[in-house]
């Protein structure tokens, strides 16, 4: 019978249990100091993409409303308990005809629905349109838009698109 | 049992390793909203008053009588091209008129004040009386006058003028 160096043994398990405690020890410390929270799924839906504000005289219409208000808004996110969404509008610029411009933060919005907020558009500055908390998001709001009118505005077709971003974290 | 506890414990960790590297995970979702604006050509004019008086006077002491209701108001408010031409008329249908009396209507002249308004003097051809360029809203007044004479005809002179403002 062989003899077993008990010594010879009990160092090499001893060794081979220090090095699984800190593999265990130090990823559940990271994992205590900093809780992982994470958002699975989150889907935004406008109703139209095509918002449209007609001539109108400045005296009689001081604040054109879009043609398509008040359009539709729904967002939904499936994420933790700690899930945090923001909904939010960054124009990519001015609206544009030729050379001619209207600033961009002339259109504003009011919002309905809880969670929806109202604001004005701003270019290149994406401006907070809904924040919701929690696990289970299912919003539906509604957003009316509107120009300011101006005997400054040179005659043209103006346009500029706007981006919405739904993020949950 | 030391082999399942060992078994468990890396899983934990695997999981916790997992997790960590999950840390900050976002899902996102956009849309594209085009907003489109159109603005045509307009033009508005707003005279303060729709007629303005002589009253009767001395010649030697008034040679010149002021309307009444000097200082008029005049507002031009056009949406145009961003280098249109906005002009603004006003031309004279004839004379001041009395029944078979008439007064010269070169007799009256206006002053103007604000920017792009001009002065002048009515005639039944179209005169001048304020021009700019590009959309935009214009406040100025007018203050009319009537050279006086020995030689008017007693009576109550009338006539119209039309102001006319036009922006392409």
């Amino acid at each position: 019978m062989r003899a077993v160096d008990f010594r010879s043994w009990l160092c090499w398990r001893g060794r081979t249990t220090v090095a699984l405690a800190l593999f265990v020890i130090a990823p559940v410390l990271a994992c205590t100091a900093a809780i992982p929270v994470w958002a699975d799924d989150a889907a935004l839906t406008l109703d139209v993409l095509t918002l449209s504000f007609p001539s109108a005289d400045p005296d009689l219409t001081p604040e054109i409303p879009a043609l398509e208000n008040p359009i539709s808004v729904s967002v939904r996110v499936r994420g933790a308990s700690t899930t945090i969404t923001d909904l939010t509008a960054n124009a990519a610029g001015n609206l544009i005809s030729g050379s001619d411009i209207i600033p961009i933060d002339r259109v504003r919005w009011t919002a309905a629905g809880q969670g929806f907020v109202s604001g004005n558009l701003e270019a290149y500055d994406p401006q907070l349109v809904g924040q919701w908390f929690g696990k289970r998001t299912d919003a539906t709001g509604t957003l009316s838009f509107r120009l300011q009118n101006s005997w400054q505005y040179a005659t043209g077709f103006y346009s500029q698109v706007v981006v919405y971003t739904l993020v949950s974290y | 049992m030391k082999t399942r506890s060992v078994v468990s414990i890396a899983i934990v960790t695997a999981a916790c390793m997992l997790g960590a590297l999950a840390q900050g995970y976002a899902a996102t979702d956009q849309q594209n909203l085009t907003i489109n604006a159109t603005v045509s050509a307009k033009a508005k004019l707003t005279v303060g008053v729709a007629a303005i008086n002589f009253a009767d006077a001395d010649p030697d002491s008034v040679p010149s009588i002021a309307a009444t209701e000097n200082p008029v108001s005049v507002t031009v408010k056009a949406q145009t091209g961003g280098g249109s031409s906005i002009t603004l008329t006003v031309q004279a249908n004839g004379d001041l008129d009395s029944g078979t009396d008439t007064i010269d209507i070169s007799n009256v002249t206006w002053t103007a004040t604000g920017a792009g308004f001009v002065a002048g003097t009515m005639d039944t051809t179209a005169q001048a009386a304020g021009s700019w360029t590009g959309p935009g809203r214009h406040d100025g007044t007018f203050s009319y006058q009537l050279a006086n004479s020995w030689d008017y005809a007693a009576g109550s002179y009338s006539q119209t003028v039309v102001y006319t403002l036009t922006a392409p």
